[in-house]
Protein backbone atom coordinates (compact mmCIF):
# COMPACT_ATOMS: atom_id res chain seq x y z
CA UNK A 1 0.00 0.00 0.00
CA UNK A 2 1.49 3.39 -1.01
CA UNK A 3 1.62 6.34 1.33
CA UNK A 4 -0.91 9.14 0.89
CA UNK A 5 0.65 11.44 3.47
CA UNK A 6 4.34 11.70 4.25
CA UNK A 7 6.18 13.89 6.70
CA UNK A 8 9.96 13.70 6.51
CA UNK A 9 12.30 15.45 8.91
CA UNK A 10 9.68 18.09 9.73
CA UNK A 11 10.54 20.94 12.09
CA UNK A 12 7.84 23.26 13.32
CA UNK A 13 7.46 25.89 16.01
CA UNK A 14 4.70 28.46 16.42
CA UNK A 15 7.11 31.30 17.13
CA UNK A 16 10.90 31.64 17.29
CA UNK A 17 10.74 32.14 21.08
CA UNK A 18 9.02 28.82 21.71
CA UNK A 19 10.61 25.38 21.84
CA UNK A 20 10.12 23.26 18.73
CA UNK A 21 6.85 21.39 18.54
CA UNK A 22 8.22 19.06 15.88
CA UNK A 23 11.91 18.38 15.38
CA UNK A 24 12.93 16.07 12.56
CA UNK A 25 9.52 14.38 12.74
CA UNK A 26 8.75 11.50 10.36
CA UNK A 27 5.38 9.86 9.69
CA UNK A 28 3.72 8.17 6.74
CA UNK A 29 0.02 7.30 6.43
CA UNK A 30 -1.01 4.58 3.99
CA UNK A 31 -3.43 5.38 1.17
CA UNK A 32 -6.95 4.09 1.72
CA UNK A 33 -6.33 3.33 5.38
CA UNK A 34 -7.62 4.94 8.54
CA UNK A 35 -4.76 6.13 10.73
CA UNK A 36 -5.63 7.29 14.22
CA UNK A 37 -3.26 9.58 16.06
CA UNK A 38 -3.52 9.65 19.83
CA UNK A 39 -1.46 11.51 22.36
CA UNK A 40 -1.60 13.75 25.40
CA UNK A 41 -3.49 17.04 25.23
CA UNK A 42 -1.36 19.90 23.96
CA UNK A 43 1.19 17.57 22.41
CA UNK A 44 0.62 19.01 18.94
CA UNK A 45 -1.71 16.47 17.33
CA UNK A 46 -3.90 19.17 15.77
CA UNK A 47 -0.86 21.04 14.52
CA UNK A 48 0.32 17.83 12.87
CA UNK A 49 -3.01 17.60 11.07
CA UNK A 50 -2.80 21.25 10.01
CA UNK A 51 0.65 20.59 8.58
CA UNK A 52 -0.74 17.64 6.63
CA UNK A 53 -3.53 19.89 5.29
CA UNK A 54 -1.12 22.65 4.34
CA UNK A 55 -2.88 25.09 6.67
CA UNK A 56 0.47 25.81 8.29
CA UNK A 57 3.92 25.48 6.76
CA UNK A 58 6.78 23.46 8.20
CA UNK A 59 9.94 25.35 9.14
CA UNK A 60 12.04 22.55 7.65
CA UNK A 61 11.54 19.10 6.14
CA UNK A 62 8.97 17.88 3.66
CA UNK A 63 5.20 17.41 3.95
CA UNK A 64 3.55 15.60 1.05
CA UNK A 65 -0.17 14.89 0.82
CA UNK A 66 -0.47 14.21 -2.89
CA UNK A 67 -3.27 16.75 -3.29
CA UNK A 68 -3.21 18.50 -6.63
CA UNK A 69 -6.76 19.80 -6.96
CA UNK A 70 -8.73 21.59 -4.21
CA UNK A 71 -11.55 19.37 -3.05
CA UNK A 72 -9.40 16.24 -2.93
CA UNK A 73 -8.61 17.09 0.67
CA UNK A 74 -11.25 17.65 3.34
CA UNK A 75 -10.92 18.61 6.97
CA UNK A 76 -13.33 18.16 9.86
CA UNK A 77 -12.59 20.49 12.74
CA UNK A 78 -13.24 19.94 16.45
CA UNK A 79 -16.25 22.27 16.22
CA UNK A 80 -18.76 21.91 13.37
CA UNK A 81 -17.68 25.33 11.93
CA UNK A 82 -20.98 25.66 10.07
CA UNK A 83 -21.89 29.15 8.89
CA UNK A 84 -24.90 30.06 11.04
CA UNK A 85 -26.62 32.17 8.35
CA UNK A 86 -26.63 29.35 5.79
CA UNK A 87 -28.99 26.40 5.79
CA UNK A 88 -27.57 22.93 6.12
CA UNK A 89 -27.89 22.45 2.37
CA UNK A 90 -25.99 25.69 1.74
CA UNK A 91 -23.33 24.80 4.31
CA UNK A 92 -22.75 21.37 2.84
CA UNK A 93 -22.62 22.88 -0.64
CA UNK A 94 -20.10 25.54 0.38
CA UNK A 95 -16.97 23.67 -0.84
CA UNK A 96 -18.62 23.09 -4.20
CA UNK A 97 -19.66 26.75 -4.42
CA UNK A 98 -16.05 27.73 -3.74
CA UNK A 99 -14.81 25.33 -6.38
CA UNK A 100 -17.26 26.74 -8.94
CA UNK A 101 -19.31 23.57 -9.40
CA UNK A 102 -22.46 24.24 -11.50
CA UNK A 103 -25.66 24.55 -9.37
CA UNK A 104 -27.34 21.41 -10.74
CA UNK A 105 -24.32 19.22 -10.11
CA UNK A 106 -23.88 20.85 -6.72
CA UNK A 107 -27.46 20.13 -5.64
CA UNK A 108 -27.13 16.44 -6.53
CA UNK A 109 -23.83 16.10 -4.63
CA UNK A 110 -25.25 17.90 -1.59
CA UNK A 111 -28.34 15.67 -1.53
CA UNK A 112 -26.11 12.58 -1.68
CA UNK A 113 -23.78 13.83 1.08
CA UNK A 114 -26.71 14.71 3.34
CA UNK A 115 -28.27 11.30 2.72
CA UNK A 116 -24.98 9.57 3.65
CA UNK A 117 -25.05 11.16 7.09
CA UNK A 118 -28.83 10.84 7.51
CA UNK A 119 -29.65 14.54 7.40
CA UNK A 120 -31.82 14.80 4.28
CA UNK A 121 -34.87 15.85 6.28
CA UNK A 122 -32.98 18.71 7.95
CA UNK A 123 -31.50 20.13 4.73
CA UNK A 124 -33.33 23.44 4.89
CA UNK A 125 -32.78 24.12 8.58
CA UNK A 126 -30.29 26.57 10.01
CA UNK A 127 -27.50 25.15 12.20
CA UNK A 128 -28.94 26.69 15.36
CA UNK A 129 -32.01 24.48 14.94
CA UNK A 130 -29.87 21.33 15.13
CA UNK A 131 -28.30 19.36 17.97
CA UNK A 132 -24.52 19.19 18.38
CA UNK A 133 -24.46 15.69 16.93
CA UNK A 134 -26.46 16.75 13.87
CA UNK A 135 -24.17 19.72 13.33
CA UNK A 136 -21.16 17.39 13.44
CA UNK A 137 -22.81 15.10 10.89
CA UNK A 138 -23.41 18.14 8.68
CA UNK A 139 -19.75 19.01 9.07
CA UNK A 140 -18.86 15.51 7.88
CA UNK A 141 -21.28 15.82 4.95
CA UNK A 142 -19.58 19.08 3.98
CA UNK A 143 -16.21 17.30 4.06
CA UNK A 144 -17.51 14.40 1.96
CA UNK A 145 -19.36 16.44 -0.63
CA UNK A 146 -16.31 16.79 -2.86
CA UNK A 147 -15.52 13.04 -2.58
CA UNK A 148 -12.09 13.72 -1.08
CA UNK A 149 -9.15 11.36 -1.39
CA UNK A 150 -7.74 12.53 1.95
CA UNK A 151 -9.94 13.18 4.96
CA UNK A 152 -8.39 14.79 8.04
CA UNK A 153 -10.45 14.64 11.24
CA UNK A 154 -9.41 16.74 14.20
CA UNK A 155 -11.14 15.28 17.27
CA UNK A 156 -14.55 15.58 15.63
CA UNK A 157 -16.34 13.81 18.49
CA UNK A 158 -14.63 15.46 21.44
CA UNK A 159 -17.38 17.97 22.23
CA UNK A 160 -20.18 15.40 22.07
CA UNK A 161 -21.75 13.34 24.81
CA UNK A 162 -20.86 9.65 24.99
CA UNK A 163 -24.11 8.36 23.47
CA UNK A 164 -24.00 10.75 20.50
CA UNK A 165 -20.32 9.97 20.02
CA UNK A 166 -20.99 6.24 19.78
CA UNK A 167 -23.78 6.83 17.27
CA UNK A 168 -21.56 9.01 15.15
CA UNK A 169 -18.73 6.49 15.05
CA UNK A 170 -20.92 4.29 12.87
CA UNK A 171 -22.02 7.19 10.68
CA UNK A 172 -18.45 8.32 10.10
CA UNK A 173 -17.03 4.86 9.46
CA UNK A 174 -19.74 4.15 6.88
CA UNK A 175 -19.37 7.51 5.17
CA UNK A 176 -15.65 7.85 4.56
CA UNK A 177 -15.51 4.74 2.31
CA UNK A 178 -12.28 4.54 0.29
CA UNK A 179 -10.67 7.80 1.36
CA UNK A 180 -7.40 7.95 3.24
CA UNK A 181 -8.35 9.07 6.73
CA UNK A 182 -6.20 10.56 9.46
CA UNK A 183 -8.11 10.84 12.72
CA UNK A 184 -6.73 12.79 15.65
CA UNK A 185 -8.37 11.80 18.91
CA UNK A 186 -7.67 11.54 22.61
CA UNK A 187 -10.16 8.70 22.97
CA UNK A 188 -8.22 5.43 22.80
CA UNK A 189 -11.33 3.23 22.41
CA UNK A 190 -12.44 5.40 19.52
CA UNK A 191 -9.04 5.18 17.86
CA UNK A 192 -8.98 1.38 18.04
CA UNK A 193 -12.60 1.01 16.97
CA UNK A 194 -12.29 3.21 13.90
CA UNK A 195 -8.70 2.87 12.68
CA UNK A 196 -6.54 0.38 10.80
CA UNK A 197 -3.52 1.69 12.64
CA UNK A 198 -2.98 3.71 15.80
CA UNK A 199 0.02 6.02 16.12
CA UNK A 200 0.73 7.05 19.70
CA UNK A 201 2.57 10.34 20.08
CA UNK A 202 4.71 11.56 22.95
CA UNK A 203 4.92 15.12 24.17
CA UNK A 204 7.17 17.91 22.86
CA UNK A 205 9.04 17.63 20.71
CA UNK A 206 6.51 15.34 19.11
CA UNK A 207 7.67 11.75 18.64
CA UNK A 208 6.06 8.42 17.82
CA UNK A 209 6.12 6.27 20.95
CA UNK A 210 4.03 3.40 19.58
CA UNK A 211 2.72 2.38 16.17
CA UNK A 212 0.15 -0.39 16.33
CA UNK A 213 -1.77 -2.08 13.53
CA UNK A 214 -5.43 -2.79 14.33
CA UNK A 215 -6.25 -6.20 12.88
CA UNK A 216 -9.92 -6.24 13.72
CA UNK A 217 -12.53 -7.24 11.14
CA UNK A 218 -14.66 -4.64 9.34
CA UNK A 219 -17.35 -3.50 9.53
CA UNK A 220 -16.84 -2.94 13.23
CA UNK A 221 -19.98 -2.89 15.28
CA UNK A 222 -20.49 -1.50 18.76
CA UNK A 223 -20.34 -5.10 20.04
CA UNK A 224 -16.63 -5.08 19.23
CA UNK A 225 -16.11 -2.85 22.24
CA UNK A 226 -16.34 -6.01 24.37
CA UNK A 227 -13.87 -7.98 22.21
CA UNK A 228 -10.74 -8.97 24.20
CA UNK A 229 -8.52 -8.06 21.21
CA UNK A 230 -9.77 -4.49 21.42
CA UNK A 231 -9.14 -4.47 25.14
CA UNK A 232 -5.60 -5.76 24.56
CA UNK A 233 -4.85 -3.01 22.03
CA UNK A 234 -6.27 -0.35 24.32
CA UNK A 235 -4.06 -1.69 27.10
CA UNK A 236 -0.96 -1.50 24.90
CA UNK A 237 -1.74 2.09 23.93
CA UNK A 238 -2.42 3.12 27.52
CA UNK A 239 0.88 1.58 28.55
CA UNK A 240 2.77 3.55 25.92
CA UNK A 241 1.24 6.92 26.85
CA UNK B 1 -39.42 34.64 35.21
CA UNK B 2 -39.93 37.16 32.38
CA UNK B 3 -41.57 40.54 32.99
CA UNK B 4 -45.26 40.57 31.97
CA UNK B 5 -45.92 42.46 28.74
CA UNK B 6 -48.26 45.00 30.35
CA UNK B 7 -45.59 45.96 32.91
CA UNK B 8 -43.09 46.58 30.12
CA UNK B 9 -45.46 49.18 28.65
CA UNK B 10 -46.97 50.50 31.84
CA UNK B 11 -43.68 51.13 33.69
CA UNK B 12 -42.23 53.70 31.23
CA UNK B 13 -45.72 55.25 30.77
CA UNK B 14 -45.99 55.71 34.53
CA UNK B 15 -42.53 57.33 34.61
CA UNK B 16 -43.59 59.72 31.80
CA UNK B 17 -46.80 60.58 33.66
CA UNK B 18 -44.95 61.32 36.89
CA UNK B 19 -42.29 63.34 35.01
CA UNK B 20 -44.96 65.48 33.31
CA UNK B 21 -46.67 66.07 36.67
CA UNK B 22 -43.34 67.10 38.21
CA UNK B 23 -42.55 69.28 35.20
CA UNK B 24 -45.98 70.98 35.48
CA UNK B 25 -45.49 71.59 39.17
CA UNK B 26 -41.97 72.99 38.65
CA UNK B 27 -43.02 75.22 35.73
CA UNK B 28 -45.73 76.83 37.89
CA UNK B 29 -42.99 78.19 40.15
CA UNK B 30 -40.38 79.11 37.48
CA UNK B 31 -40.46 81.80 34.79
CA UNK B 32 -41.90 80.39 31.48
CA UNK B 33 -38.81 81.75 29.71
CA UNK B 34 -36.68 79.36 31.72
CA UNK B 35 -39.08 76.42 31.90
CA UNK B 36 -42.30 76.45 29.88
CA UNK B 37 -45.15 74.27 31.10
CA UNK B 38 -46.09 71.11 29.18
CA UNK B 39 -49.18 73.00 28.01
CA UNK B 40 -47.06 75.86 26.64
CA UNK B 41 -44.93 73.32 24.73
CA UNK B 42 -48.10 71.74 23.35
CA UNK B 43 -49.29 75.21 22.27
CA UNK B 44 -45.93 75.81 20.57
CA UNK B 45 -46.34 72.51 18.73
CA UNK B 46 -49.84 73.60 17.70
CA UNK B 47 -48.85 77.05 16.48
CA UNK B 48 -45.61 75.93 14.74
CA UNK B 49 -46.87 72.47 13.69
CA UNK B 50 -46.27 72.92 9.96
CA UNK B 51 -42.81 74.42 10.47
CA UNK B 52 -41.83 71.74 12.99
CA UNK B 53 -42.95 68.97 10.64
CA UNK B 54 -41.03 70.45 7.72
CA UNK B 55 -37.98 71.03 9.92
CA UNK B 56 -38.11 67.46 11.22
CA UNK B 57 -38.22 66.17 7.64
CA UNK B 58 -35.27 68.35 6.62
CA UNK B 59 -33.15 67.41 9.63
CA UNK B 60 -34.20 63.76 9.23
CA UNK B 61 -33.17 63.79 5.57
CA UNK B 62 -29.80 65.37 6.45
CA UNK B 63 -29.20 62.87 9.26
CA UNK B 64 -30.23 59.97 7.02
CA UNK B 65 -28.00 61.07 4.14
CA UNK B 66 -25.15 61.64 6.60
CA UNK B 67 -25.68 58.14 7.94
CA UNK B 68 -25.67 56.71 4.42
CA UNK B 69 -22.43 58.54 3.57
CA UNK B 70 -20.86 57.40 6.87
CA UNK B 71 -21.99 53.81 6.24
CA UNK B 72 -20.56 53.74 2.72
CA UNK B 73 -17.26 55.24 3.86
CA UNK B 74 -17.10 53.19 7.08
CA UNK B 75 -17.87 49.85 5.43
CA UNK B 76 -15.63 50.69 2.48
CA UNK B 77 -12.81 51.63 4.87
CA UNK B 78 -13.26 48.42 6.84
CA UNK B 79 -13.06 46.37 3.63
CA UNK B 80 -9.87 48.20 2.64
CA UNK B 81 -8.40 47.52 6.11
CA UNK B 82 -9.35 43.86 5.78
CA UNK B 83 -7.76 43.68 2.33
CA UNK B 84 -4.50 45.41 3.23
CA UNK B 85 -2.73 45.34 6.58
CA UNK B 86 -0.49 48.15 5.32
CA UNK B 87 -3.52 50.33 4.56
CA UNK B 88 -4.91 49.54 8.00
CA UNK B 89 -1.66 50.51 9.71
CA UNK B 90 -1.36 53.65 7.61
CA UNK B 91 -4.94 54.90 7.89
CA UNK B 92 -6.39 53.63 11.16
CA UNK B 93 -4.56 56.20 13.35
CA UNK B 94 -6.08 58.97 11.23
CA UNK B 95 -9.53 57.45 11.60
CA UNK B 96 -8.95 57.55 15.36
CA UNK B 97 -7.75 61.14 15.05
CA UNK B 98 -10.91 62.04 13.13
CA UNK B 99 -12.95 60.63 15.98
CA UNK B 100 -11.27 62.94 18.48
CA UNK B 101 -12.10 66.12 16.53
CA UNK B 102 -15.08 67.95 18.06
CA UNK B 103 -17.77 68.28 15.41
CA UNK B 104 -18.73 71.70 16.79
CA UNK B 105 -15.25 72.93 15.85
CA UNK B 106 -15.34 71.30 12.42
CA UNK B 107 -18.81 72.53 11.43
CA UNK B 108 -17.70 76.13 10.65
CA UNK B 109 -15.08 74.68 8.34
CA UNK B 110 -17.83 72.71 6.60
CA UNK B 111 -19.69 75.99 6.06
CA UNK B 112 -16.56 77.45 4.46
CA UNK B 113 -16.24 74.43 2.19
CA UNK B 114 -19.89 73.66 1.45
CA UNK B 115 -21.74 76.95 2.00
CA UNK B 116 -24.91 77.44 4.01
CA UNK B 117 -27.62 74.79 3.78
CA UNK B 118 -28.25 71.07 4.26
CA UNK B 119 -24.83 69.89 2.93
CA UNK B 120 -23.22 71.17 6.17
CA UNK B 121 -25.71 69.18 8.24
CA UNK B 122 -25.14 66.10 6.06
CA UNK B 123 -21.36 66.46 6.37
CA UNK B 124 -21.56 66.96 10.10
CA UNK B 125 -23.87 63.95 10.51
CA UNK B 126 -21.52 61.85 8.38
CA UNK B 127 -18.52 62.95 10.41
CA UNK B 128 -19.93 61.86 13.78
CA UNK B 129 -21.47 58.64 12.41
CA UNK B 130 -18.44 57.45 10.47
CA UNK B 131 -16.30 56.13 13.31
CA UNK B 132 -18.85 53.77 14.94
CA UNK B 133 -19.59 52.28 11.52
CA UNK B 134 -15.91 51.89 10.66
CA UNK B 135 -14.92 50.29 13.97
CA UNK B 136 -17.90 47.94 14.13
CA UNK B 137 -17.51 46.83 10.50
CA UNK B 138 -13.77 46.43 10.99
CA UNK B 139 -14.25 44.36 14.16
CA UNK B 140 -16.93 42.25 12.49
CA UNK B 141 -14.82 41.48 9.42
CA UNK B 142 -11.88 40.52 11.64
CA UNK B 143 -13.99 38.36 13.95
CA UNK B 144 -14.41 35.40 11.60
CA UNK B 145 -13.73 32.04 13.26
CA UNK B 146 -10.14 31.02 12.34
CA UNK B 147 -11.33 27.47 11.56
CA UNK B 148 -13.95 28.83 9.16
CA UNK B 149 -11.26 30.92 7.50
CA UNK B 150 -9.04 27.82 7.31
CA UNK B 151 -11.93 25.92 5.74
CA UNK B 152 -12.33 28.57 3.04
CA UNK B 153 -8.61 28.46 2.34
CA UNK B 154 -8.58 24.68 2.05
CA UNK B 155 -10.76 25.13 -1.01
CA UNK B 156 -8.49 27.93 -2.20
CA UNK B 157 -11.17 30.60 -1.97
CA UNK B 158 -10.43 34.03 -3.40
CA UNK B 159 -10.39 37.12 -1.17
CA UNK B 160 -13.72 38.14 -2.65
CA UNK B 161 -15.27 34.70 -1.92
CA UNK B 162 -13.99 34.85 1.64
CA UNK B 163 -15.58 38.30 2.05
CA UNK B 164 -18.86 37.47 0.35
CA UNK B 165 -19.46 34.05 1.85
CA UNK B 166 -17.85 34.35 5.27
CA UNK B 167 -16.63 37.68 6.58
CA UNK B 168 -19.31 40.10 5.38
CA UNK B 169 -22.33 38.05 6.53
CA UNK B 170 -20.53 37.22 9.79
CA UNK B 171 -19.81 40.91 10.40
CA UNK B 172 -23.47 41.99 10.20
CA UNK B 173 -24.25 41.63 13.93
CA UNK B 174 -21.25 43.86 14.71
CA UNK B 175 -22.16 46.31 11.96
CA UNK B 176 -25.74 46.70 13.16
CA UNK B 177 -24.48 47.33 16.68
CA UNK B 178 -22.35 50.19 15.31
CA UNK B 179 -25.15 51.43 13.06
CA UNK B 180 -27.49 51.73 16.04
CA UNK B 181 -24.99 54.02 17.74
CA UNK B 182 -24.36 55.90 14.49
CA UNK B 183 -28.11 56.34 13.89
CA UNK B 184 -28.49 58.29 17.13
CA UNK B 185 -25.31 60.26 16.53
CA UNK B 186 -26.34 61.24 12.99
CA UNK B 187 -29.28 63.27 14.33
CA UNK B 188 -27.00 65.05 16.80
CA UNK B 189 -24.47 65.70 14.03
CA UNK B 190 -27.13 67.08 11.69
CA UNK B 191 -28.45 69.47 14.34
CA UNK B 192 -24.92 70.68 15.20
CA UNK B 193 -24.36 71.28 11.49
CA UNK B 194 -27.63 73.22 11.33
CA UNK B 195 -26.67 75.38 14.31
CA UNK B 196 -23.70 76.64 12.34
CA UNK B 197 -24.63 76.20 8.72
CA UNK B 198 -28.34 76.97 8.39
CA UNK B 199 -29.88 80.33 7.45
CA UNK B 200 -33.41 79.03 7.98
CA UNK B 201 -34.02 77.88 4.42
CA UNK B 202 -35.14 75.17 4.39
CA UNK B 203 -36.52 75.09 7.94
CA UNK B 204 -34.65 72.65 10.15
CA UNK B 205 -34.64 71.70 13.82
CA UNK B 206 -31.22 73.20 14.56
CA UNK B 207 -32.31 76.55 13.18
CA UNK B 208 -35.63 76.42 15.07
CA UNK B 209 -33.77 75.88 18.35
CA UNK B 210 -31.61 78.96 17.65
CA UNK B 211 -34.67 80.94 16.56
CA UNK B 212 -36.48 79.98 19.77
CA UNK B 213 -33.45 81.01 21.81
CA UNK B 214 -33.19 84.42 20.13
CA UNK B 215 -36.92 85.09 20.51
CA UNK B 216 -37.00 83.66 24.04
CA UNK B 217 -39.61 81.16 22.80
CA UNK B 218 -38.57 78.35 25.11
CA UNK B 219 -41.69 76.38 24.21
CA UNK B 220 -40.49 76.22 20.59
CA UNK B 221 -37.05 75.04 21.74
CA UNK B 222 -38.65 72.27 23.78
CA UNK B 223 -40.86 71.31 20.84
CA UNK B 224 -37.85 71.18 18.49
CA UNK B 225 -35.88 69.10 21.01
CA UNK B 226 -38.84 66.73 21.28
CA UNK B 227 -38.93 66.37 17.49
CA UNK B 228 -35.17 65.69 17.44
CA UNK B 229 -35.57 63.03 20.12
CA UNK B 230 -38.40 61.40 18.17
CA UNK B 231 -36.27 61.49 15.03
CA UNK B 232 -33.28 59.84 16.72
CA UNK B 233 -35.57 57.23 18.28
CA UNK B 234 -37.17 56.51 14.90
CA UNK B 235 -33.70 56.04 13.35
CA UNK B 236 -32.61 53.78 16.18
CA UNK B 237 -35.74 51.62 15.92
CA UNK B 238 -35.48 51.47 12.11
CA UNK B 239 -31.88 50.26 12.26
CA UNK B 240 -32.71 47.76 14.99
CA UNK B 241 -35.68 46.45 13.00
CA UNK B 242 -33.56 46.13 9.86
CA UNK B 243 -30.87 44.31 11.86
CA UNK B 244 -33.41 41.91 13.32
CA UNK B 245 -34.85 41.27 9.85
CA UNK B 246 -31.46 40.58 8.27
CA UNK B 247 -29.61 38.90 11.11
CA UNK B 248 -32.14 37.88 13.77
CA UNK B 249 -32.91 34.64 11.95
CA UNK B 250 -29.49 33.27 12.89
CA UNK B 251 -28.17 35.70 15.50
CA UNK B 252 -30.24 36.40 18.62
CA UNK B 253 -31.09 40.09 18.93
CA UNK B 254 -29.84 41.01 15.49
CA UNK B 255 -26.61 42.61 16.64
CA UNK B 256 -23.42 41.82 18.58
Amino acid sequence: MSDAVQLEGVDFRWSPDEPGLLEGFDLACAAGAVTAIVGPSGSGKSTLLRLMAGLVDADAGAVRNGIEVPGELAYVFQAPTLLPWRTLRENVGLPLALLGTPPGERAAAVDLALARVGLSSAADKLPRALSGGMQMRASLARALVTTPRLLLLDEPFSALDAITRRRLHGVFAAAWQDATVVLVTHDIDEAVLLADRVVVLGARPLCVVADLPVDLPRPRSAALRHDPRLGSLVGQIEASL
Amino acid sequence: MSTPRWIRWLAPAAVAFVAILAWSAASARISPVLLPSPLAVAEAVGSHGGTLAAATLTTGASAFLGLVVASLLGIGGALVFQRSAIAERALYPYALFLQTLPVVAIAPLLVVWLGYGPPVAIGSAALVSFFPVLTSAHAGLAAADPDQVALMRLYRSSWWQEMRLLRVPGSLPYLFSGLRTAAGLSTIGAIVGEFVGSNGFPACLGYLVLKGMRAAETGLIFAAIGCAALLATAFFISVRTLGTRLVGRWHPGGSA
